[in-house]
């Protein structure tokens, strides 16, 4: 049962490769789609090309439905992944801020 | 806009989406792009001053506990991203040296509103835990409140900054 780090299957070092490899799909995937492209990142904010939600919000929906159904099959306790605590107003402020530095630097 | 030979975006989307899942599977840990560069920091200020990097700094978390700890394979993670991205780049023949900027901007602006970007997004990224890989899309994906505030924040503060910064892009 996954994740299995967590679950002590496999070994810390072994996760170090395997990040290496979901790094090389996350970069090609990017890439693929236009977000290595500055301009086309900073192009949602003039509402000229929609590629960063499109990648991103599609992204998130397979996610969420992975966890889901992993969880439910008995394949990943989803319990145990590890995610930030809320923080609310450094995030609403904190992501106008980044939003600035997004559109400003193209990233 | 010039031509483009891009991949569609959803179908790319799903891939994203996947890479992040066979991350949450194997580590319990989801993709990140901003931690691997916060612990190169903390190494270099650790080498430069030891007394700022011990428990209660903001370094802390990046240096304790023995090697590989989580930050390590960020990293990795990291190299990763600019390999595959080189990787896609090369099958699609859009390889080139280049200042991607709007036709009628000059190379100087496009660099220093880079550079201004960068620093704003390194500095604020410390404040929200992460960036829109590591805090935005994982925290997403399991449906932490916060990521979603946070992610709503940045398109609204693009919008919010897109006019005072449009002329790089014309």
């Amino acid at each position: 049962m996954g994740p299995l780090l967590e679950y002590g299957i496999i070994n810390p070092w072994t996760t170090v490769a395997i990040g290496l490899f979901s790094g090389l799909f996350f970069g090609v995937a990017l890439e693929s789609a236009g977000l290595g492209n500055a301009k086309k990142i900073a192009a949602i904010f003039y509402l000229k090309d929609f590629t960063v939600p499109k990648v991103m919000f599609t992204g998130i929906v397979t996610a969420i439905l992975g966890v889901y159904y992993l969880d439910i099959l008995g394949i990943m306790d989803m319990g145990r992944l590890s995610f930030s605590a809320t923080l609310l107003w450094p995030f609403l402020i904190g992501g106008i801020i980044f939003g600035f530095g997004m559109v400003t630097a193209g990233l | 806009m010039e031509k483009e030979n891009y991949k569609n975006p959803y179908i790319m989307g799903v891939f994203l989406g996947l890479a992040l899942l066979f991350t949450y599977y194997i580590s319990g840990h989801g993709l990140g792009a901003s931690g691997a560069f916060y612990r190169i920091v903390a190494e270099i200020t650790n080498v430069i001053s030891p007394a700022s990097t011990g428990e209660g700094s903001v370094y802390y978390s990046y240096l304790k506990g023995p090697e590989p700890s989580k930050s390590t394979w960020l990293i990795f993670e990291s190299i990763g991203i600019m390999l595959g991205g080189f990787i896609s780049g090369l099958i699609g023949g859009r390889v080139k040296w280049e200042t991607i900027k709007g036709a009628n901007a000059s190379r100087g602006l496009r660099l220093t509103m880079a550079l201004v970007g960068g620093i704003l997004i390194g500095f604020v990224s410390k404040i929200t835990l992460g960036c829109t890989s590591g805090q935005g899309m994982n925290g997403a994906a399991v449906l932490s409140v916060g990521s979603w505030v946070f992610l709503f924040s940045v398109f609204g503060g693009g919008f919010m900054a897109a006019y005072f910064v449009r002329k790089q892009w014309k």
